[in-house]
Formats: structure tokens, sequence, C-alpha cells
């Protein structure tokens, strides 16, 4: 009986999990990566190599992922950045970093760019290609995939949002109104964000401790409370099962 | 066998949960109307309708669910008038307080009332009055966990632990002693139903930590709950108190589908006892899709809440569909309107699981969480499922009082019920097919089908009301006279 059990539960179990990687993936393509360190890549301009620790160093950044023979959402993606950020009329304490992951792109690909956006003289924006791109997209679980039939990336519109402590605070995926691009320049700056609140040291219980540092999250006494009532449930059960049992030898 | 006292305090609570119901459809068919702007209602207004709506419904069926399973455990085990009569009186408070707190008190943070919503009122209530919300939950939480301990202890007098799980049914040889299958999902779904309520207490317990015990607002403690931790105890609460209620309504149809069509009871085999002692440990695991969209829950926990989500279903589905087949293979089976509403209760609660099921898989989740999806399936279940596992039950039992059979079918009250049922049920579907997001107390025109959607189901609802009402009045007049002097 016991091996019938075991492999109708195989039965069930295996159609369940081989979906569930690539769905969790994607389900969490606005989160994942959050509250992770940027690798240290190196960004080339026309006007030479910087680390990325340099410019996060510096001051936070936004980071745009993009190609310059993008036929598709690059182009207007960019444009309602541009116009939307300079709607939101916030101090210039933060930089943005168009960056490509094309591997085919050069410095001075992304220098045209920027002339076509008339960027190339407005110290915020920042356009340049790196070496690691792999280990940077992979860093903002970027996702994207070349279809050899158009000759292009078919890919997301990624803005990620880095603090000058070089960890990715937020992401935000497709054309942005200002409103939000609002709450992405509040938080690489260390703005407090209603929706997000962590638990401080003095709140009780909680399910689990976050470490910004490792990045992991180890479980708390929270956890402990949400095992308290199948615990109790089984205690309260068993005593009343032992006095029940009590009364019945009694009552023979 | 159920004595004179245990049959009227029995048709005391089938008013009271009928007098509920009724209730509740109203705010409910008033909601929808507002959506769809027939009547338009003031939205701090729909929000009270809301909450009294859900959390009344809830309530309701899941007593009336217990109630049923204690009446039939009369036939096997000894049971107390006492016992139901206290939570008659307990339950009566309770909702006495959460009535209050929302029509008087204005209290409109929806059933799941989640930290810190209840302190965040914005001037929509104040704080005395979501503590009377909070304090009627926990009256009702403390009180039904001692009506469910009260019939464990009931259990427990005649069969031994592992005996009420049906255990022994579970090896090859024949077993001593037969645990009936009312006996031993009434057993599991308690287990789970105390589960439940010991959660509530203690969710409810750390809200007053931070509103403080009275009425004042004044904090007990200087310290900050956190928000995930009480999200994960309120669905734990609220997801399995709503499951239960429903296996308790199976236990039910496990008793009494055979009798009323004329057929054997029903036994337990080796695969009933596994499928239900398998339920009730998969569905405290499932409330985690709940929280797919709270993107701080590790991943793992989601990942459990859909796998645990899937193997919940399918024993208890899996077990009761060959149970049901079993009962309802040949000719001859004796239809009345019990038996029918049994049948239609289970298609509703398989379609609603099946609609439930399709949630809870993270990427559909995704795209459904926020839409009318949501309320449709559990509508479905419940309305469709429970309701209907409840109202057999009353059906059948107003005519065991007084020891009589009603042959006939009321083929047109279930008939206005299953068209009025499934409409209002489907309207919910293609909302949320369509993306209308739920908890919107009116729709933009920018929603172009949501109105159409809203205004459509509720006239559905009302076809449903009208055959409610029918079997409601038929129930209502049996359980009056149970209070007349009986003849010897």
């Amino acid at each position: 009986m016991f091996s019938r059990i075991l492999a109708a539960a195989i039965l069930i179990l295996i159609p369940s999990l081989s979906t569930l990687g690539n769905e969790a993936e994607s389900v969490m393509g606005g989160e994942s990566g959050i509250y992770q360190r940027l690798p240290d890549a190196t960004i080339h301009t026309t006007e030479g190599a910087v680390a990325l620790s340099t410019l996060y160093d510096q001051s936070p950044l936004i980071l745009a992922p993009v190609f310059t023979r993008c036929a598709g959402i690059c182009s207007p993606f960019l444009a309602t950045l541009k116009g939307n950020l300079s709607k939101l009329n916030a101090p210039a304490d933060f930089r943005v970093l168009v960056f490509s992951f094309d591997p085919e792109d050069t410095p001075e690909d992304m220098r045209e760019m920027a002339q076509h956006y008339e960027l190339e003289n407005d110290s915020q924006w920042i356009f340049g290609t790196t070496d690691q791109i792999e280990a940077l997209t992979d860093a903002l679980r970027f996702q994207s995939k070349w279809n050899e039939a158009t000759r292009q990336f078919d890919h997301e519109a990624l803005l990620a949002g880095v603090n000058a402590q070089g960890y990715i605070v937020l992401k935000l995926i497709g054309m942005q109104s200002s409103t939000d691009l609002g709450r992405l320049v509040s938080e690489i700056r260390g703005g407090f964000q209603v929706a997000f609140p962590l638990p401080k040291s003095d709140t009780l219980f909680t399910c689990f401790r976050w470490d910004p540092v490792t990045g992991k999250a180890r479980p708390s006494l929270g956890l402990l409370i949400m095992a308290i009532p199948t615990i109790g449930a089984g205690l309260m059960v068993t005593g009343i099962s032992a006095a029940a049992r009590r009364r019945r030898k009694r009552a023979e | 066998m159920p004595t004179l006292a245990f049959k009227r305090i029995t048709s005391l609570w089938i008013i009271v949960v009928l007098v509920l119901f009724l209730s509740a459809i109203s705010m409910g068919i008033l909601m929808r109307f507002a959506q769809g702007s027939v009547s338009p209602m003031d939205p701090a207004k729909f929000y009270v309708l809301m909450t009294t709506h859900g959390v009344t419904m809830i309530g309701a069926w899941a007593a009336a669910s217990i109630l049923a399973c204690n009446y039939l455990m009369a036939r096997y085990v000894k049971v107390s008038t006492g016992l139901n009569l206290f939570a008659l009186i307990g339950t009566g408070v309770g909702v006495a307080l959460l009535w209050t707190s929302t029509f008087s008190g204005n209290f409109h943070a929806g059933w799941t009332f989640l930290y810190p919503l209840p302190f965040k009122a914005g001037g929509g209530w104040q704080a005395a009055a979501a503590n009377q919300f909070l304090w009627g939950l926990m009256l009702l939480s403390i009180v039904w966990l001692i009506w469910c301990l009260g019939m464990v202890w009931q259990i427990l007098q005649k069969y031994s632990l592992p005996q009420a799980f049906a255990w022994q049914h579970l090896s090859k040889k024949e077993p001593a002693v037969e645990t009936p299958p009312l006996i031993l999902i009434t057993m599991v779904s308690l287990v789970g139903m105390i589960v439940c309520f010991i959660t509530a207490i203690i969710l409810l317990a750390m809200f007053f930590s931070e509103s403080g015990w009275g009425l004042s607002g004044k904090p007990v403690l200087e310290a900050k709950l956190d928000p995930l931790l009480m999200k994960n105890l309120t669905f734990f609460f609220g997801h399995t108190v709503a499951n239960e209620a429903l296996y308790l309504g199976l236990a039910v149809v496990y008793e009494l589908l055979p009798e009323l069509g004329g057929r054997p009871k029903l036994h337990t085999s080796w695969y009933v006892s596994l499928g239900w002692n398998c339920a009730v440990l998969f569905i405290l695991t499932a409330f985690f899709h709940h929280l797919y969209m709270d993107f701080v829950q590790p991943q793992g926990f989601q990942i459990v809440g859909q796998v645990a989500s899937y193997l919940a279903s399918v024993p208890s589905v899996v077990v009761t569909l060959i149970s049901l087949a079993a009962v309802l293979y040949g000719r001859g089976f004796r239809w009345s309107l019990p038996s029918l509403m049994f049948l239609v209760g289970a298609a509703g609660w398989i379609i609603g699981g099946i609609g439930a099921l399709i949630d809870a898989t993270i990427s559909n989740n995704i795209i459904l969480h926020n839409t009318l999806w949501v309320p449709a399936h559990f509508h479905t279940y419940n309305l469709m499922g429970n309701v209907l596992f409840a109202l057999g039950f009353f059906c059948w039992v107003a005519d065991d009082f007084r020891g009589t059979v009603d042959p006939r079918k009321h083929g047109l009250k279930l008939v206005l019920m299953i068209i009025g049922g499934f409409g209002f049920v489907l309207m919910f579907y293609l909302g949320g097919a369509y993306s209308v997001p739920r908890r919107f107390a009116f729709y933009p025109a920018e929603l172009t089908h949501a109105q159409l959607f809203a205004t459509m189901g509720a006239w559905f609802a009302l076809v449903y009301s009208l055959g409610l009402l029918l079997v409601v009045l038929n129930v209502l007049k049996k359980c009056f006279l149970v209070f007349l002097p009986q003849r010897s």
C-alpha cells in the first residue's frame, strides 16, 4: 500500500515542482535581485574606463540596460526616461548609467546614442559599455534573449536603482511615469518608503531577520509563533485523549 | 439519539444562521448593485458592508458545519446540549460586538483586518471601534475553541485517539472497531479548527499588545508588530477555517447522502482514512498561497504554498468523488431536496476548488491575485458548496425533528438556486478574466465590462435569493414547530 502512496505522491509532485523554478523566477522579476550588491564591473566610455564602485561611491545610480541597434523599446524608453526625469525637478545628486548589454556595441556607439538624445554634455548621464555584461545583467536579473530572425534582442525595459553602497534597492520594469521615477529616486537616496518597512529593534517577534551584509534572511522567533497553534492543538487533543481514556477505564 | 432539548438548541442555531445568512446575502446584493452603479453607495458604507458581509458569512457557515456534525455525532457518541447553548450565546454576543463595531462604529478594514490597517483609520473609524471588532473576533475564537474541544472530548469518550483518526483502517487487517466516516472527518476537521482558533487568539492578543486591551487605545507594550508575521497568522487562521468548514460539510454528506438515497452506509476504508488524514496535514500549510505577493516572504514558503495547495485538494477530492460515485452508482437512488443539494454542493465545491487551484498556482496568481477571480472561487465553494451542504442538512434535520420525511424534490427552488448561484459566480469569474480588480467600491469607466458584470451578478444573486427564501421559509416553519409541546 505504501508503495502505491509513494508513487502517487511522486506523480503529483513532479508536474508541480517542474514548473516552480521558472515560475518563481519570472513572477518575482520586479523583486529578484533586490538588496544584492552589484559586481564591480568596469564601465568604458569615450572618456576612459571607470569602476562601477567609483560611480556609486560618488552618488546613487539608476542603471538602464539598452543596446544601440534596438529597433524596439530602447528609444522610446530612453526618451521617456529623460522627459520624466526632467519633470521631477529633483536635485542632480544621482546619476543615470545607460550601459549596453550588446557585446557588439562600442563606447563610440554609446556616445552617438547620447548625442541622439542631446545628453552627451549632461554630467548626470553616463553612456558606456562593459566587458562584464553577463555579471552585471545576472546581478540585475535582467531578462534578454537574442532573436536570430529579427537580429534583435527581446528584452525588458529595466530601470534599477542602486544606492550609494552599491545595493540594488528597487527595480522598475516597463515605461515609467514621473511618479514612479520619483519613488525610485527617493529610494536610492535612502528616503523612507512606506510600502516596504523593515523590522526594527522594537519590533515584537519577526518571522525573519534580514542581514544586509550577507543578503540572507535568518529564521526568527516569529516562526516559532507560527508553530504554536499546531503544537498547542496537538497537546490539547492529546491531553483530552488521556483524560477520556482514564474516564473510560474508570467506567469499565 | 438527540434529545428534545438538543433538537431545540439545534433549531435555534439554524434560525440564527439563516437570519444571519439572509442579512449578509442582502449586503452582498447591495454591494454588487453599487458596483454596477445601479444604486451607488458612499465608499465608506460599501466597505462597512464588505467587512460585515465577509466576517458574517465565514462565521455563519463555519458554525453551521460544526453544528451539523455535532447533531449527527449524536448517532455515535453522547453530545452536550449545554455546550451548544454556550456556543450559541457566545456567538450571539460576538456577532453583536462585530456588527455594532461596523454599523455603529463604522469599522471597515475588511474581514482580513490586515495589520496595521485597523490602526490606520485615517479618520474612517475610532480606535474603540477597531478594538471592539477585534474583541468580537476574540470572543468568537475563544467560544468556538471551547466548542470544538468539547466535541473532541465527546468523540474521545468513545473512541481512542488513533480510532478517532481511523488509523486502524490503514492496516490490511480487519479493524476491531470501525470508525464511521462522519467521526473521522469531523475529528480531523475539528483538530484543524482548533489550530485556527488558537492562531486567531494569538493574532488578536498581538493586536491588543499594540492597541491595548481596553477601548482607550493605550498600548500594552511599547513595541511594534511585524506585518509579515501578522499576515501569516491572519491567513493561517482565515484560510484554514474556511476549508475546515467545508470539510465538516462533507462529513455531513458522507453520513446523510447514502441514507437519503436508500443506499447502505459508507464505510471507512484505507484510502478514506489516508486521504482525510493527509488532507488535514496539507491544508495547514496551503495558506502560504495568500502571500505570493509578499516578496519578503522567502521563496521556499511560496513553493510550499503551491505544492500544499495541490496536495491538500487531491486526497479529499479524489476520496470524496470515489465515495460519491459508489453511492450514486446504479438505479433506484431516491432523490430528495437535501440529496440534490448535497450533489450540487459537491459540484460547486469541486468547481470552486479548481478555481482556487488555478489562483494558487504562482504564475497565475501574479495576474489573478487582485482581481474578481478571488471572490469568484471562494463564492463558488461557499455559496454553491458549503452553503448547500448546510442547507441540505437543515432541510433534512427540520424533518428529522418531527420524525417525518418530505418526499418532494422542490425542483423549482433548487433550479432557481442553481441558475442564480452559478450565474452569480460566473459574473465574478468573467470579471476576473477581464482583470476587473476586487474590493473596488465603484468601477471607473475604463473598466468597460465591470459594471455590467456587477449588475448581472446582483440580478443572479436575487434569483438565488428567491429560491433560497422558499427553502428557508419551509425550514424555519419546521424549526419553530420544535418549540411547540411535543406529542408523546
